[in-house]
């Protein structure tokens, strides 16, 4: 019996949530680009979990995540049919590297992301709801970390702790969260004046309870755009940062990394200038690809979610 | 008397912050200076216009602001306050009157204390549309009280809530929605069930009406008086919609720029006006009948700005009846007949 | 009396994510030339939507379905307005119909002054008119004026000359951006600044000389409302569309606004169709009323009547909510309806006291019960008695 009355209630909670669901997805459905992003992140999150089936690594591999190497000579070679894009600089298998690098642009783009944005969304709330003396520390904080060269501080970090996509990883959370801090203070600044968040306190609800119930839920929603937005962005920072070296290290699945290993061979030789355009167009169009598709999804949740907001 | 709200001298400024370095320039005076009592069970009715910072002595009576000076006494019993008046007095600086001060003056109260009044006063705002948290379901909204303060657990909130919209007049299917699925006046009934679940004692219900429906305000308000008589609220009515506030209030006050020039009998004020705001503002209410014949009052200009009230009585610059002595000094607020009291030089006794 | 606008039939619809919003379905309205006539409704009533539909300015994702809206213009003929293109409108809107809506503050442009915003009606709508004044000074002048100073002046009169024949000339537009050429529009920009402040003294303003220089958000609701009322009257236009201008309002300027338009009523001839919800405004100011609920027309009657004897089931059930003192409270029961899924036949049926079988199966018409009165209602459909 009250096993029953308990999942009438949980389908009962879920229902609006459903509702709005759905409403979601039939604004996107309109957007066909909205769709083309999320086809696009579809199948590179596909790619990603498939990895070990499509690009198996040898037998008794340590570590997936190092490429195969099929020979030590320098001159990569062409795609062929054993190796269908062939191989970069040290012999290094580039489809090997692609599809496994997909797994690791999914790790940092999300981990960095998902860490900026909650360290924003705290700091941010906190900042915006008490104001005062909290609010000038902590944004002058955050303006002392904007007003350095982003991608020159992080490289400086990462020089500092010693180069690895871990340090990366760090380096770019760290300079990476006064964005969101600002943002999330801006939305917090605007919901706090709103009648129900006096009617909370009203109630008796305690800060912290004013801030997380009632506040953040109103107030996330341009940080979900930014978030989906950014991920595009960090994955490039990341593969600009293994291009110089800062990042994976040689021979590493990272997509960075493998454009890194084509700086000898970018310009080609006298009479073919592309004569190793696998090297670098082919991790280059993956990159690309993927940061559309983060940016393409990016748009339309910003479509999506503003009229909804204007619907309530 | 059975006083269950006390106000002495109440005042709520807000400082205005400008120039370079964003000093305090100075302040709006939204409420400067109101005494006022409202008994238990009774519906006090408190009009004005926008501006006058009848809002803002709603709020700060329930302490969802601080006020500035003043004292508000809550329940407090008779000869406490009888104490208190002589205290003050004959010395106000009399530790006794300190110690009393911090043990009734709600005033005073921070913390725990403060929010234990949480379940005694409750408030209902204007617009239902932005009072209600549009990312939080009905149930959650009602029942948010009642975990707040950990009165029930699990399934009886769920109960309680449920019970509580039925006494305003919604039903279970509106337990799992969002606000924004609702009309005005739905919202507004989930308001009152939010005020009302923890069966608090006042209620300052700020311009409940005046965001709904013409046929909804009478809905509302024959909910009102339904609820206060079975569960022996006390109102403080605030709105400026002078039919409504007849209908429902036993006494009625008027504000004008923070302070309040008029105060009587629901009867007694709508049958004659003294103070001549009070007119004025009586006579601009469209009546609902073409061939009633009104003498309107149009006063010229504008509300001045609480910031820098007009010097002694602060109507006077659009008084039709100001005298030398309005310019110079602030009338005080006295009983003129039964019950009726005013703040005009035209009615000074002396 | 003629009617001057007339509404037939129009039904418009929204196409939401909800589904389709049925707002107005099948209204007909007559607005007689120099009345005042009420439009009383609660939400969803679909009054604004009406008032909007008369312009033509309903947004997407509204359309107009069926239905048409004739305007009786200058020359006795009746225009049909929902069929015109963009600039015959243009010379409809602002100009023989104007319309004021309940935020001042949202009608008026922050970043302009008082007097470039009233002023620009008059560049749009009465630009010949202003061109012939400035023509008359600079004939005037012209007679005294010598030399190199004549010189000037005919230039000018001839800039003015082509403005009045084409107002869209391509010289004149050249003219008006070369620098010391274009002085010649300071004597256009003085001839509409007279203009203006005589407007401005006209809606009983303090001031105007002062008032012109100065930016919205230094006025106060009421006189912002006031200039609204100014830009919407300067081209002394045949109907004017008041969609509750003022609800937004203090009681004590409402009292002034509308002690102004009862004034106005009088001096400019104009036909106004005003939009509430307050009955006491009804009351007060309008000479007919018409009832909407839920997008029809429940009934349509002198103010009096209406008042005195209402018909329709809704009306009297509005009057009846109307608390006062000594008389007991009582409110109509229920809620307004969704308007996507309406109820079915006269979609008051489900709230009405007296509701019968044929209510909820058809829609009853708008007929002409009493001299004068219409009422949309099952109860008077035999022969004018109440059954």
């Amino acid at each position: 019996m009250l096993q029953t009355a308990k999942s009438t209630t949980l389908k009962k909670r879920l229902e609006p949530t459903l509702r709005e669901l759905r409403f979601i997805l039939s604004r996107l459905k309109e957007n066909p680009l909205s769709i083309a992003g999320i086809a696009i992140i579809s199948f590179y999150a596909v790619l990603a979990a498939l990895a070990p089936v499509i690009a198996p690594p040898p037998p008794k591999w340590r570590d997936p995540y190092m490429i195969p190497r099929y020979g030590f000579i320098p001159e990569p070679k062409p795609p062929n049919e054993k190796l269908i894009f062939g191989t970069t600089e040290g012999q290094y298998d580039l489809f090997y590297g692609c599809i496994w690098g997909a797994r690791t642009a999914f790790r940092i783009g999300l981990m960095v992301v998902l860490s900026v944005a909650l360290i924003g969304l705290v700091i941010g709330s906190v900042s915006g709801y008490y104001g005062g003396l909290v609010d000038e520390v902590l944004m002058r904080l955050t303006d002392i970390i904007l007003s350095f060269p982003g991608l020159i501080l992080v490289m400086a970090l990462v020089v500092a702790l010693g180069p690895s996509l871990d340090t990366v990883m760090t380096g770019l959370i760290l300079v990476g969260w006064p964005s969101y801090a600002r943002l999330m203070r801006g939305e917090v600044l605007r919901v706090k004046s709103q009648d129900f968040v006096e009617a909370a306190k009203a109630v008796g609800c305690s800060d912290f309870r004013v801030i997380f119930r009632h506040i953040v839920p109103n107030a996330i929603y341009p940080l979900l755009v930014m978030a989906s937005l950014d991920i595009g962005t960090i994955v490039l920072s990341a593969a600009a940062l293994s291009f110089l070296g800062l990042g994976a290290p040689v021979g590493y699945a990272d997509w960075g990394q493998l454009i890194s290993l084509s700086r000898n061979w970018i310009i080609g030789t006298p009479g073919q200038p592309l004569k190793y355009w696998h090297t670098f167009i082919i991790p280059g169009l993956f990159i690309f690809t993927f940061v559309l598709g983060w940016n393409l999804l990016g748009d339309a949740l910003r479509d999506v979610l503003d009229p909804m907001m204007r619907r309530r | 008397m059975n006083a269950l709200v006390i106000v002495k001298n109440l005042k709520k400024y807000f400082p205005v912050k400008g120039g370079v370095f964003r000093t305090t320039i100075g302040y709006v005076k939204a409420v400067d200076g109101i005494s006022l009592y409202i008994r238990r069970g009774e519906c006090l009715g408190l009009v004005g216009e926008s501006g006058c910072g009848k809002t803002t002595f709603g709020k700060t009576v329930i302490r969802l602001l601080k006020p500035t000076e003043g004292s508000i006494y809550f329940d407090v019993p008779p000869d406490v306050i009888e104490r208190i008046e002589e205290l003050e007095k004959r010395n106000p600086k009399d530790p006794e009157l300190e110690r009393l001060r911090k043990e009734y003056d709600l005033a005073t109260y921070k913390g725990s204390r403060l929010k234990r009044l949480r379940r005694r006063m409750q408030i209902v705002y204007q617009d239902p549309s932005t009072s209600l948290n549009p990312r939080m379901l009905v149930k959650d909204i009602v029942g948010e009280p009642l975990k707040v303060f950990k009165l029930v657990d699990g399934n009886e909130v769920t109960e309680r809530v449920l019970a509580t919209l039925e006494r305003v007049g919604l039903s279970e299917q509106h337990l799992y929605r969002y606000p924004h699925e609702f009309s005005g006046g739905q919202r507004q009934r989930i308001a009152i069930a939010r005020a009302i679940i923890l069966q608090p004692e006042f209620i300052v219900l700020d311009e409940p009406t005046s965001a709904v429906d013409v046929s909804v305000k009478a809905q509302l308000l024959k909910l009102f008086k339904s609820l206060q008589e079975d569960m022996k609220l006390t109102y403080l009515f605030i709105s400026h919609e002078l039919n409504i506030v007849e209908s429902i209030s036993d006494r009625v006050g008027v504000m004008y720029l923070g302070r309040l020039v008029e105060l009587a009998p629901t009867r007694t004020l709508f049958k004659k006006q003294l103070h001549p705001y009070t007119e004025a503002l009586f006579s601009a209410i469209p009546i609902p009948d073409p061939d009633a014949k009104k003498k309107r009052i149009l006063l010229r200009g504008n509300v001045p700005s609480p910031v820098n009230p007009p010097s002694g009585c602060r109507f006077h610059p659009r008084c039709p009846y100001a005298m030398d002595i309005c310019r110079e000094k602030e009338p005080p607020l006295e009983e003129v007949e039964s019950g009726h009291t005013v703040a005009c030089w035209l009615y000074a006794k002396r | 009396m003629d009617n001057i606008l007339e509404v037939r039939d129009l039904v418009v619809r929204f196409y939401t994510y909800e589904g389709i919003v049925k707002a107005i379905e099948g209204v007909n309205l007559q607005l007689r030339e120099g009345e005042v006539l009420g439009i009383i409704g609660e939400t969803g009533s679909g009054k604004s939507v009406t008032a909007l539909s008369i312009l033509s300015l309903v947004p997407p994702p509204g359309r107009v379905e069926k239905g048409s809206v004739l305007f009786r213009g200058r020359d006795g003929k009746f225009i049909p307005i929902l069929k015109l293109g963009r600039k015959e409108l243009q010379k409809i809107r602002g100009r023989e119909i104007s319309i004021i809506f309940q935020e001042p503050r949202a009608a008026l442009n922050p970043l302009y002054t008082i007097g470039d915003q009233v002023g620009e009606v008059f560049l749009v709508h009465r630009l010949k008119e202003l061109c012939k004044d400035v023509l008359d000074e600079i004939n005037t002048e012209l007679e005294k004026a010598q030399g190199f100073k004549a010189k000037v002046l005919s230039f000018e009169r001839s800039l003015y000359e082509r403005m009045l024949r084409n107002p869209e000339s391509k010289v004149i537009k050249l003219a008006s951006k070369v620098p010391i050429v274009r002085r010649f529009r300071n004597r256009l920009k003085k001839a509409v600044r007279k203009h203006v402040i005589e407007l401005l003294r006209l809606m009983e303003m303090p001031d105007p000389e002062r008032i012109v220089d100065m930016y919205p958000h230094e006025l106060s609701g009421g006189m912002q409302q006031r200039v609204v009322i100014a830009m919407a009257l300067a081209c002394n236009p045949k109907i004017l569309i008041a969609d509750e201008p003022t609800t937004s309002l203090d009681v004590t300027v409402q009292a002034q606004i509308l002690d102004l338009i009862r004034r106005l009523k009088g001096k400019l001839r104009s036909s106004i169709l005003y939009i509430t919800h307050d009955m006491g405004v009804i009351a007060e100011l309008c000479d007919r009323v018409a009832v909407m609920y839920a997008g029809y027309i429940c009934e349509v009657a002198p103010v009096r009547e209406v008042f005195r004897e209402p018909l329709h089931p809704y009306t009297r059930g509005l009057l009846d909510s109307i608390p006062m003192p000594g008389k007991e409270l009582k409110p109509i029961r229920g809620t307004v309806p969704n308007l996507v899924n309406p109820p079915s036949g006269c979609r008051f049926h489900p709230r009405c006291p007296y509701a019968m079988d044929i209510c909820s199966k058809s829609v009853p018409k708008l007929r002409e019960v009493k001299k004068d009165h219409l009422v949309a209602c099952h109860l008077y459909d035999k022969d004018g008695e109440r059954s």
